[in-house]
């Protein structure tokens, strides 16, 4: 370890040696080392030193470029993360431990870099960086891709920069990026963005056979006001299911436009605005004001509390999940409102969430944003009508979710802090699924074989379900079960194959045993007293002979179990899945592809159910069909006659979350935050706008059936007629996502027209 | 139960995919609109609001229509026999009628008064050796497509042959354009002709999808719904809805076998290739995307689609909204060729709630295209 005598020497030396920045890069003594970059081990270096009561630990991972063979998909995969020779080596510990870094006197700004550790995936990483001069930064994530950049000013001491590193379970340190706080501009643009984008999206030698398509903006500029053009910011609205891209202008009629919503009491409601910065904006800060109405009496109040701020984060996305080599921005994360800059030209979306909550008197509130962008301040006005109105919900359909579970990772965690960190993921999601309008979500059953036995991890599932029921989900769970270990017991391991495509069909014992599984399933069930489990052996088999007779036999020998349902994703205007329609229950399949009176038909006559898992808004093959998902889920819905939505998935995470464009498939749909809580994506908001509006319906038919049964008829058929308008104006299709679909604006004004019908009713049933 | 003067109708109208609505529930007066994206046509029987009085009337008289029909050389019965009943001949006669009612008034609803067009025929893609086919052949049809050259792909459903990896796969064929079938851009539509065999006796919902490809491999793919067995259908591209970054520089056409039983057959003939345009500026298409909207919002966003020359657009179009016979508001807007919203600014005092329709590019007479809309009133007042 170096001496201060030494430390002091090579600042001293530094002062001669280093041009600003500096970079240091942690790893092992072998590991690769970025150009021109000081290198720093677990025993600290020439240019470093460690104060630890435990020395930490170096490690290094190969940087990969070449795509593997996947032997179930049959493909080759990139890899999952992208290393570079900054981030392929770290030096972790849990211990807390301090590092002085020799650089020439000054003030700086420090850039680190922290995660890509590999590892487990179980295993939280949990870093504070904390300078003398009382900066800090933390950053806290899972698994072992995620990469982070740390940002924070320090002041150098007499041996140079030091920084205090603290954990609650492990730290880990790849990189320190040091740049004289005189500089900094030049060095961003020269030095820091590129290597946090090699390091963060992708490294520029990949990203070099990527191409970016920005969306084309095809809107005219707008004619600024002399205000706009003085403040170097305007401010505009449009209706937040229509997305706002990130360099895109504003139209004409758009500029100032109100800020405005309407919502019954329990409803969250979405209001947003957006700067467009005509110069760049170095920062920009927001404050809300409490909303504020009158009941008539007296003044009433919905706090700023109640309000929750974020701001559009863009992403660069790929056009569909599994492709590559074309990425564009796009609309898409919800990130907790925190000061930023804009660049000149583009967009800051801000989204606010306001809670109404139960017992909020009717009326009208205004309120304001007071945005403060650099030197200039500028009021945004906020109105929000609440309703007198009790909305219902239609409790016989399901609105699931299928789920990467976090609970298996918080029993396999490491340490404490990831234990509960896990756990709190899992009840935070749930909570948030449930006020998205969430009542089940899909499960799993995990078993294996152990001399010769079967062991079914009945108390995990248990744990999951007493989990969803503690959140209010009373929904049939769809549970998948070990069918394919039970295929490989038979088959000498071989693999089912991805949607069936290695499949051969197994002996008679496979589906013998098959039933065996699920009576012993569901014995345990009825002893555990579960709600009823939906049985769900493989997905998306594929249209083959060999998978449909497979599947055919497979359901079968499920259905010999007596009152279990089968549920299947797969759709049934395939002709190929002819002969499973004896065996399955629930049929769950892409579109709406059923048209209403043959779904309702056949429910009726032979007792199965039409589910829907609607992919196509759902953020795998595009991020930004907010409009179609809001139909989907309410006005769509409504009229399928479908039973369930049920869309995969709630979070999709594949290599570093904070990147799509690494490893074989984007990731999509909801984001992490440190604390395990989860980050919402504008799409997620969709699904529960498009509920809001199926409520408005649901509450307007039971409305109606009251006043008709009361002899209201007059107004009953006033109100049909709003119904039978909207049906009217609806492009009925199997998949609403882009085309043929109303503008953004037309569903607020159906969802009013619902409304006042509510309110129409109300009055009536009032008078004496 | 509905009698055949309605269910001629409403039959049609669904096979169609025009939606069907009864605003009566009494069988004994059906009376019902026929609606499609925002435009409304309310019937009785297989009467509209835009049959008027006396053709009414005409239809209504057995020897008029009988003869009526005649003159149209819509197959009759002959008048040799003992007459039938009156109530007999006239229900022949009215179920002819109506079936060609039925269709005329499908198409009557939407139709738009037809511009001067030209066309460009790209009789080279018709050529089978200029397609490559993979699980299915191509080779030339015995057909003809507005005078011009068919090609046929015709498929075998094999669920065990084909690709080993997908043996339930995609027989599908593709194109490159020769350079001087390029250039695209200066017409509005891609059109061909498809004529559809099989030895099935239905089509599945998702029959045939149609490829095309820019330069950069950007695609845009079409499930040709429109496919019906033993008939004519018109393809119809409109290129601004196309999408693609790049000019068209490859076609194709595909089946799923999945959506197909093993063992069936079928041919798609394909020809008549040309590109349109219309010759001078034409309003094809006429949309309300916003169908309801606040009162006292600032624009109204309508979708369209102009075909024609854009140096003819710079002078813009006007657009009316009106409520009743009453025009409360008339602008002129710019516009471009292709499909397009125009916001249409309103007024800065609130409309007073209500429908009213919107007109685009209307004549002398007020007529022309044009969309219904509600206003409704506003919740922030």
């Amino acid at each position: 370890m170096n001496t201060p005598l030494s430390l002091a020497l090579a600042v001293t030396a530094a002062s001669a040696l280093h041009a600003a920045p500096v970079l240091f890069d942690f790893g092992t003594a072998d590991s690769p080392l970025h150009t021109g970059a000081l290198r720093v081990t677990e025993k600290g270096g020439e240019h470093a030193a460690w104060e630890s009561s435990v020395p930490p630990a170096a490690r290094a991972h190969p940087v990969q470029r070449d795509w593997v063979e996947n032997t179930h998909t049959r493909r080759k995969d990139p890899p999952a993360s992208y290393q570079t020779e900054l981030t392929c080596d770290h030096i972790a510990s849990a211990a807390s431990a301090t590092v002085t870094l020799a650089v020439p006197s000054g003030t700086y700004r420090l850039i680190l870099l922290c995660g890509r550790a590999g590892g487990r995936a179980e295993q939280v990483w949990d870093i504070c960086a904390a300078t003398e001069d009382g900066a800090s930064a933390r950053a806290t994530f899972a698994g072992p891709h995620e990469l982070r950049a740390l940002t924070l000013d320090a002041t150098t001491g007499t041996r140079g920069i030091r920084l205090d590193l603290t954990t609650r379970s492990r730290w880990v340190l790849n990189a320190v990026i040091a740049v004289p706080a005189a500089e900094w501009e030049a060095a961003q643009r020269d030095t820091v963005d590129p290597l946090l984008r090699d390091a963060l999206l992708l490294p520029r030698e990949v990203l070099a056979s990527w191409k970016i398509v920005p969306r084309p903006d095809t809107a005219p500029e707008p004619v600024w006001s002399a205000r706009q053009r003085q403040d170097g910011v305007a401010v505009y609205a449009r209706p937040w299911c229509e997305p706002v891209w990130p360099d895109h202008k504003p139209r004409q009629h758009e500029l100032d436009a109100p800020v405005r919503a309407f919502a019954s009491p329990g409803e969250y409601e979405p209001l947003t605005f957006t700067l467009h910065a005509l110069r760049a904006v170095t920062n920009v800060e927001v404050r809300l004001s409490a909303l504020v109405g009158t009941n008539g009496r007296e003044r009433v109040e919905l706090p700023a509390e109640n309000i929750d701020l974020r701001a559009v984060r863009y992403m660069f996305v790929r056009p569909n999940y599994n492709a590559f080599n074309t990425a564009y921005r796009a609309p898409d994360v919800l990130m907790p409102w925190q000061p930023q800059p804009i660049p000149r030209g583009e967009n800051l979306r801000l989204w606010l969430t306001v809670r109404v909550g139960q017992g909020q008197p009717a009326g009208l509130y205004h309120g304001r944003a007071t945005v403060t962008a650099d030197h200039t301040v500028l009021e945004v006005p906020l109105t929000l009508r609440v309703l007198p109105i009790t909305l219902l919900k239609d409790r016989s359909l399901v609105y699931g979710q299928y789920y990467r579970h976090p609970l298996p990772n918080s029993e396999r965690a490491p340490d404490a802090f990831s234990r509960a960190w896990w756990q709190r993921k899992a009840e935070a999601e749930h909570m948030d699924m449930r006020e998205h309008g969430m009542n089940t979500v899909v499960l799993g059953l995990g078993g294996w074989l152990k001399d010769g036995r079967w062991q079914f991890m009945f108390d995990t599932l248990q744990r999951n379900l007493d989990l969803a029921r503690s959140v209010g989900f009373d929904k049939p769970f769809v549970c998948s079960f070990p069918c394919s270990a039970l295929y490989r017991k038979h088959m000498n391991n071989a693999d089912m194959g991805s949607h069936l495509s290695q499949i051969k069909m197994p002996p008679e014992a496979f589906f013998d045993e098959l039933t065996w599984m699920v009576q012993t399933i569901d014995a345990e069930a009825r002893r555990r007293q579960w709600p009823e489990l939906l049985y769900y052996p493989v997905d998306e088999p594929s249209t083959s002979p060999d998978s449909v007779a497979f599947m055919t036999r497979v359901m079968a020998a499920i259905k010999k179990v007596p009152s279990v349902r089968t549920y299947i994703t797969a759709d049934p205007e395939h002709e190929p899945f002819a002969p499973l329609r004896p065996y399955v229950d629930i049929w769950c399949c892409q579109p709406f592809s059923l048209g209403r009176e043959a779904v309702l038909a056949d429910m009726k006559a032979r007792g199965v159910e039409y589910w829907c898992y609607p992919n196509h808004i759902s953020g795998e093959n595009d991020h930004t069909p907010t409009i179609g998902a809001r139909m989907t889920y309410g006005f769509g819905f409504w009229q399928s006659g479908y039973r369930c939505l049920i869309p995969w998935i709630y979070q999709s995470m594949a290599g570093d979350p904070w990147s799509y464009l690494d490893a074989s498939t984007s990731d999509f749909f909801n984001r992490t935050a440190d604390d395990g809580t989860p980050i919402p994506v504008a799409l997620w908001e969709a699904y529960r706008e498009g509920i809001d509006d199926h409520r408005y319906l649901f509450t307007l038919e039971t409305a109606i059936a009251r006043a008709e049964a009361a002899g209201r008829r007059e107004a009953a058929s006033r109100a049909r007629e709003v119904l039978a308008r909207i049906l009217a104006e609806m492009h009925i299709q199997p998949k609403y996502k882009q085309d043929n679909l109303w503008s953004a604006g037309a569903f607020d004004a159906w969802r009013w027209a619902l409304a006042e019908q509510l309110l129409a009713l109300q009055t009536e049933e009032l008078k004496p | 139960m509905l009698t055949p003067y309605t269910t001629t109708l409403t039959d049609e109208a669904e096979r169609r995919g025009i939606r069907v609505t009864f605003i009566n529930e009494d069988p004994d007066l059906p009376i019902f609109d026929l609606c499609r994206n925002g435009e409304r046509v309310r019937c009785f029987n297989a009467l509209t609001d835009r049959v008027g009085a006396a053709t009414y009337h005409l239809v209504n008289h057995k020897r008029a229509c009988h003869e009526w029909l005649a003159r149209q050389r819509i197959p009759v019965p002959a008048p040799s026999r003992p007459p039938l009943s009156r109530h007999k001949t006239k229900g022949l006669a009215m179920k002819h009628a109506s079936a060609l009612i039925a269709g005329a008034l499908c198409s009557a609803l939407f139709a738009r008064s037809e511009p001067s067009i030209e066309y460009r025929y790209l009789d080279g893609l018709a050529a089978p050796k200029r397609w490559s086919p993979a699980e299915c052949e191509v080779t030339v049809s015995p057909h003809r497509a507005w005078e011009h050259p068919v090609a046929c792909m015709r498929i075998p459903v094999d669920f065990h042959a084909g690709e080993k990896a997908y043996p339930i796969g995609w027989p599908r064929m593709y194109l490159s354009l020769d350079a001087d079938e390029q250039g695209w851009s200066e017409y509005d539509r891609f059109e061909f002709q498809l004529y559809t065999e099989s030895s099935r006796e239905r089509l599945p919902a998702r029959p045939v999808t149609f490829h095309l490809y820019d330069t950069q491999g950007q695609k845009k793919l079409i499930v040709l719904e429109q496919a019906v067995l033993k008939e004519w259908r018109t393809v119809s591209v409109n290129l601004s809805d196309l999408n693609l970054a790049g000019p068209v520089a490859r076609l194709g056409f595909n089946i799923n076998e999945s959506d197909y039983s093993d063992k069936d057959w079928i041919a798609f003939h394909v020809g008549g290739f040309r590109l349109a345009r219309a010759t001078a500026p034409h309003v094809t298409e006429l949309r309300a995307v916003t169908p309801a909207l606040f009162c006292d919002c600032r624009v109204l966003p309508i979708e369209l689609v102009i075909e024609g020359p854009a140096a003819q657009l710079a002078s813009g179009i006007p657009v009316h909204l009106r409520t009743g016979s009453r025009t409360v508001l008339t602008r002129t807007l710019p516009v471009t060729r292709g499909r397009q919203t125009l916001y249409v600014p309103l007024d800065k005092t609130p409309l007073t709630p209500g429908a009213y329709t919107v007109t685009v590019n209307p004549d002398a007479d007020g007529r022309g295209p044009e969309a219904a809309i509600s206003f409704t009133t506003t919740p922030w007042q």
